[in-house]
């Protein structure tokens, strides 16, 4: 017990530390005025002024433009695997509505994967469209972070920077040095690096085996940099190639952190609010811990009924105890519990252990977490949801004071109001809405593994992950049918643009505005107290919305576990 | 006709060149130069 939580406390310890090594960098990368060589090259080579400034609508009609640009190519990619280069197992294309969903989730950093990496996907595709679309997909995202701190920051400004400065500098100064270094870190753990698509081995007892290789390293450290966390195989971190030691899987659970939680400082330093930038780390961390604790202590209880039958889940020396189905033994519960909690937190979907198996209440975490999708979040968007609640906080507070709300020394009025609840609404109507959607189509029954409420609980999750832009999959459901492709397709999309670009439009809007100087009727929000009313507004929100859904599937099936019925 | 060349020059032209020079340096260049 006591080495778990020192385990847990070691690895959120280094990424606090990591936030603000991290959080100096981004805001150097946001807010420098020079270009480096390379980047005036690739301004020259795309035919861009950098040092023109673009207004929301523009920056936003950028990123939409540019991040169809890049799901067109990677549908192309994948339609035409069967005639493109580095594929020597001679694997086919995609069908349509597979490739469409899989260029799609790619794209909005979900990484939903609906096919088999390792069967399905040539050397060719899992570079130039899977680790290109995780490079740009995650850039995107921390991009329109960028823009929109930098809308937070400004009085009286017309435009809150320029996209291709962003995209590439990011590119550039953050995501290809990281990712470079750190397969380095990879290769020496063991985690393959080449161009070679297989090996035969003989086995201990005689047989062939054919061994799926690639270039593993270089995927696997933008899969969680870019808290992208689709797998190169099926079986995603759990397998030993993509997480070979328990040391991978702490740097994978540091890299899924490390740029949503460093976006707090970051927007500290830019707006010389350092407090306030840690007041939102905070809320992050509280949510984070509350959260761990839940699915730590229901994974290591472990199911009531198996010890009702004689079985010993206790922690002893020689066993973890608890509930070990569809863990990895060199993770353990704690290794698992912290993986599940940060992989659902920062909407990064790679798994070291299947979700399926989790127990009801450690189930209900990762679903809780997407539905919520500000607990540290993607990158860059997770601040940026973070960010719409703490406006919708200082609005509910305003409200009950009976003072004009402000935020950062800005009037928050009705338009931002209504852009903020756009956002926030999308999510839960594409989550609600498909799962209802779903559950009511014919022939979908049909794709369940279980039956009851964790049957239902697969099909929430699906429709989660997809719109929280996770990707994670509970298993246990057979998504790839044209009718989950499609309408899994749709909640990626709805999730990542229905929540971005009205948020755009807020920050645009506040930078248009005049900062007013703090008053004694200014409401502090660099407070503990404006932390706990930030975690408040989002839980009740969260709670309010989904709890309904959260009752047919995790809790009645917890319920349903302590009667002895399980599914 | 001068608006829709003040488009392909500030748009079009970026997006397509972007995308596809991305795509050769972060998903081939990046990847091959670790493998080798």
């Amino acid at each position: 017990m006591l080495i778990n939580l020192l385990q847990f406390a070691l690895l959120l310890s280094c990424m606090t530390l990591l936030v603000v090594v991290m959080g100096k960098w981004l805001a150097r990368v946001f807010t420098g005025t020079g270009h480096t060589l390379p980047e005036r090259w690739s301004y020259r080579l795309f035919g861009v002024n950098p040092d023109a400034g673009m207004g929301w609508a523009q920056y936003g009609v950028t990123l939409l433009v540019s991040n169809a640009a890049m799901l067109l190519l990677g549908y192309l990619g994948l339609r035409l695997q069967g005639v493109m280069p580095l594929n020597p197992l001679g694997l086919a294309a995609q069908s349509p509505d597979l490739a469409f969903n899989t260029a799609v989730s790619f794209t909005t950093n979900t990484n939903w994967q609906a096919y088999s990496g390792e069967t399905s996907l040539s050397n060719f595709s899992q570079m130039a469209v899977i680790t290109f679309l995780m490079m740009g997909g995650a850039a995107t995202g921390v991009a329109a972070a960028a823009a929109f701190i930098r809308g937070l920051s400004r009085k009286n400004a017309d435009d809150i920077g320029n996209y291709w400065v962003d995209l590439t500098r990011v590119l550039y100064r953050v995501f290809l040095p990281l990712c470079f270094a750190l397969a380095l870190v990879y290769v020496w753990q063991g985690i393959p690096q080449t161009l070679a698509s297989d090996v035969t081995v003989t086995t201990l007892e005689g047989v062939k085996q054919h061994i799926i290789l690639g270039a593993v390293a270089s995927f696997e450290t933008i899969k969680h940099i870019g808290t992208n966390g689709g797998g190169f195989f099926s079986m995603n971190a759990a397998h030993p190639f993509e997480n070979p030691t328990a040391l991978t899987n702490a740097l994978h659970i540091l890299s899924m952190l490390l740029i949503p939680s460093a976006l707090t400082y970051a927007f500290g330093s830019m707006l010389f609010r350092r407090r306030q930038g840690w007041v939102f780390f905070g809320a992050f961390l509280v949510m984070f811990l509350g959260f761990l604790s839940i699915v730590y202590t229901a994974e290591q209880t472990g199911n009531p009924l198996l010890t009702s039958v004689g079985a010993d889940q206790t922690m002893s020396a020689s066993q973890s105890g608890g509930n070990m189905e569809g863990k990895e033994l060199r993770f353990g519960i704690a290794g698992t519990s912290l993986f599940v909690t940060t992989t659902t937190a920062a909407t990064t979907g790679s798994v070291d252990a299947m979700h399926d198996s989790l127990t009801p209440m450690g189930g209900f975490v990762p679903l809780a977490q997407m539905m919520l999708n500000s607990v540290f979040g993607g990158d860059g968007v997770g601040f940026i949801n973070l960010i719409q609640y703490a406006i919708l906080a200082v609005f509910l507070v305003g409200m009950m004071i009976g003072r004009s709300p402000e935020f950062l020394g800005k009037k928050i009025e009705a338009r931002e109001i209504k852009l903020v609840m756009l956002s926030v609404l999308a999510h839960p109507i594409s989550i609600l809405g498909f799962t209802a959607l779903a559950v009511l189509w014919p022939g979908v029954s049909d794709s369940l593994n279980n039956p009851g409420a964790h049957g239902f609980s697969e099909i929430l999750y699906a429709y989660a992950s997809g719109t929280a832009n996770n990707g994670s999959a509970f298993a246990g459901l057979n998504a790839n049918t044209p009718f989950f492709n499609t309408t899994i397709g749709l909640a990626m999309l709805m999730g990542r643009y229905l929540t971005l670009l009205p948020m755009l439009a807020v920050a645009g809007l506040l930078a248009s505005k005049k900062t007013l100087p703090d008053s004694a009727g200014t409401f502090p929000t660099a407070t503990p107290l404006f932390m706990g009313l930030t975690v408040l507004v989002i839980i009740v929100v969260g709670g309010l919305t989904f709890l309904p859904a959260l009752a047919l599937g995790p809790l009645v099936e917890h319920l349903d576990m302590l009667a002895g019925r399980l599914f | 006709m001068t608006d829709m060349n003040l488009s392909f020059r500030r748009l079009v032209r970026p997006v397509l060149v972007s995308t596809v020079f991305f795509m050769l340096l972060t998903g081939l260049g990046y990847p091959q130069r670790q493998a080798c």
